[in-house]
């Protein structure tokens, strides 16, 4: 569950977000719409503990996220244009990053890259991915360790139709096994079908 | 220290090690034959002698153009340090901020110590079919390198002050203290925003340390690249230093422990968006 | 004229040009000057160690022999670097599509090339302005010319400079094409900065002549041209 209540946040004398409040429960997909620049990334950004000059709390699961240390949320995470190392294939950047916790096996790697639609012995390198296979893979990078939320920003970005419907039927499978997720968008096609709960953010604020 | 730490330590170190702008090194190389190989492997081939095996590595380290262009090419290699693009995020999302900062930490000083080790394997390897394995000068140093290039890379107040071996290690233990000094102070510059000014603000401390220490005046003592160059600390025939080696040691080894805190403790504190400069 | 001029300022930021002067016009003062004591002396022994000697160094000294070898060592940098970031990250991000696409791919390849070119005799301008402004200012403006030996017929000599001024454009021009060349094969700055002063390095120990230099020009044009035409066909 992640709860944030009267999250404020000014940098540089600019007010960047204004009263968010936005609760996402347990086996819930809530979704963040709104233009460009309206404060959806950034708000996801706080979520996640990478800015902590807001006003507020934040709750994740019940725990401030000021008092607990990033790795330890229990969190898959797709921010902005996935980066991953240029000259890798996709299955060796995912198997780096699993190695990191070292909760999952080559196995399970495979398995979810074939999920999201992508080889895992292809030996092509990331810098020759297409974006659309950047975003699959980010997005695998994300489900791979299986966490209790999970936080995408914009995953339909760039993919087919095809790609985008089979993405949907993951989440919703895993939203079905009781996951938070959370997800921002400016489509509202992408919001309707998937969302239980939206929010719009316009200049920082809910409305 | 965790696992994960060295995991990601391994990892950065491997993908900076296979960066292209590490080959800016060549320059160092060509640059190294030319100023200081060339000439002591024509005095050896002129006089049919040999060469100590630390001579060529000690030279290098002792000219102030050398180690000007060293520390050049050393904030070259090292300017993208510490890595922070997207895939930041799902590093910290898996280890936290804490066991990323210790990660860093510890591959920036692998870099250090590879490159150090490169400038040493580097020289060396081009003088050692002539070298022999002895602590004593060779007659190249001593006798045959009046009025040639050689005098001003090993001159009387090297040679007459210690043997080649004592030389080598003070040589080398000065000059990676002054390689740490460099990467902490662009590092601690790029963890506040301000690497292009750290860059800028470094060469030109670098540049008129050699310039001071060229002149040999007595303010040189101020600049750390002067207290990384041996000879300046000796005199051609009395035994008391002009500067004290050790106390150099200690000065710049406080000082690199000093800024190790000080960067560890801005990572740790800092938002992973203003590191990413956002 | 006016249009390369206009699209020249958008991409150069002169303070760069400038800087890049400033680091050739060091090799310039690294360059012997003088003797003493049969040791040959730079202009920066003279003016840090020497400074009695300063009388002794007229114009034609100074003017004759400052494109030496420390010229010749960081040219292949220094002259290419500013031209390489910009093409290199033009090709990397794919932007030159979009420029092949409106002005054609041979009109592309001569405006890079003329980029190249314009930049280093921008360099070359400056840098000699500002030696010949520091020079005027320290060193006496008289001709000294005492030929004893071969090292004062350089030193002295500016027959010797109008020698070496061919030789030197050759080789700027060579490491121009190289670094060109470079640049559309890997695409990184680095190793299309890198690779060309390696080549450039090995070509000076062996090659001396000038039309030789010539010759590798205008080879190295072809395959500059071949190079840039094999990029353009893969749009």
């Amino acid at each position: 569950m992640i709860e944030l209540k009267n999250v404020s946040l000014k940098l540089k004398g600019k007010e960047l977000l204004k009263n968010i409040n936005i609760t996402a429960e347990n086996g819930e997909i809530v979704g963040l719409v709104g233009y460009n620049g309206s404060g959806k990334t950034l708000i996801m950004k706080c979520i996640c503990g990478f800015i902590n000059q807001y006003t507020g709390t934040i709750k994740v699961d019940g725990v401030d996220i000021r008092t607990i240390s990033v790795e330890k949320l229990d969190m898959g995470i797709q921010i902005e244009v996935p980066s991953f190392l240029s000259f890798y294939s996709g299955f060796k950047n995912l198997k780096m990053l699993a190695g990191l916790k070292g909760n999952i096996n080559d196995e399970d790697i495979s398995e979810v890259m074939k999920l999201v639609g992508l080889n895992p012995d292809s030996k092509l390198c990331v810098a020759k991915y297409s974006l659309g296979m950047r975003q699959r893979l980010g997005i695998a990078q994300a489900l791979m360790e299986n966490p209790n939320i999970l936080i995408l920003d914009e995953p339909f970005n760039s993919l087919d139709y095809e790609v985008s419907q089979n993405i949907r039927r993951i989440l919703l499978k895993e939203k079905e096994k009781g996951k938070t997720i959370l997800i921002t968008s400016h489509n509202l096609y992408d919001i309707e079908t998937l969302c239980d709960k939206t929010y719009q953010v316009e200049k920082g604020e809910i409305v | 220290m965790k696992r994960e730490v060295w995991i990601l330590a391994k990892q950065e170190y491997l993908s900076w090690l296979l960066n292209t702008r590490n080959v800016a090194v060549l320059i160092f190389v060509v640059f190294v034959r030319k100023a200081v190989v060339l000439p002591l492997i024509y005095m050896a081939n002129k006089y049919h002698t040999v060469l100590n095996w630390a001579e060529s590595s000690i030279a290098v380290a002792n000219s102030g153009v050398s180690v000007l262009l060293i520390s050049v090419i050393l904030l070259t290699v090292l300017s993208g340090l510490p890595r922070i693009d997207n895939d930041f995020y799902n590093i910290v999302s898996r280890v936290g901020m804490k066991s990323w900062c210790k990660a860093q930490l510890v591959f920036m000083y692998l870099a250090v110590v590879t490159f150090w080790l490169f400038v040493f394997f580097s020289t060396w390897v081009q003088t050692a079919y002539l070298s022999y394995i002895e602590d004593g000068w060779s007659l190249v140093t001593t006798q045959y390198s009046g009025d040639t290039a050689i005098e001003n890379l090993l001159p009387l107040n090297l040679y007459n002050q210690m043997p080649p071996l004592k030389a080598f290690m003070f040589t080398y233990l000065l000059m990676f203290l002054y390689f740490l000094f460099t990467m902490n102070v662009l590092v601690l510059g790029t963890l506040y925003g301000k690497k292009n000014l750290t860059t800028i603000g470094l060469v030109i401390l670098l540049a008129v340390g050699v310039a001071a220490a060229a002149a040999k005046v007595k303010w040189m003592w101020l600049f750390p690249v002067s207290h990384s160059i041996l000879i300046l600390h000796c005199q051609k025939y009395y035994r008391a230093q002009l500067f004290p080696i050790w106390l150099s040691v200690l000065l710049l080894l406080a000082f690199n422990v000093f800024m190790t805190i000080l960067i560890y403790r801005r990572m740790v504190s800092v938002d992973g968006e203003i590191l990413k400069g956002n | 004229m006016k249009q390369f001029y206009k699209e020249y300022r958008n991409r150069y930021e002169f303070k760069y040009i400038l800087m890049l002067s400033a680091c050739v016009c060091i090799t310039y003062f690294v360059n012997p000057v003088d003797k003493v004591n049969n040791h040959l002396i730079t202009m920066i022994d003279v003016l840090v160690s020497h400074r009695d000697r300063i009388q002794y160094i007229g114009w034609d000294t100074l003017f004759s022999n400052f494109w030496g070898e420390w010229f010749i060592f960081t040219m292949p940098i220094l002259f290419t670097v500013l031209c390489v970031r910009v093409f290199a990250e033009e090709l990397k991000s794919g932007t030159y599509r979009y420029v092949i696409l409106r002005i054609s791919e041979a009109k592309y390849f001569r405006r890079i090339i003329m980029e190249f070119i314009v930049t280093a005799l921008l360099i070359i301008l400056i840098s000699v302005l500002i030696y010949a402004l520091v020079s005027m200012i320290i060193f006496p403006m008289y001709p000294n010319i005492q030929i004893q030996s071969e090292d004062d017929l350089i030193l002295n000599s500016l027959l010797y400079t109008c020698k070496t001024v061919p030789r030197v454009l050759a080789t700027i021009v060579f490491v121009i094409l190289l670094a060109y060349i470079f640049a559309v094969l890997t695409m990184d700055k680095y190793l299309a900065v890198i690779f060309p002063f390696l080549i450039e390095y090995m070509v000076d120990q062996k090659i001396t002549n000038v039309f030789l230099y010539l010759a590798l020009d205008i080879a190295m044009y072809w395959v500059a041209e071949y190079v840039m035409r094999r990029r353009a066909e893969k749009i």
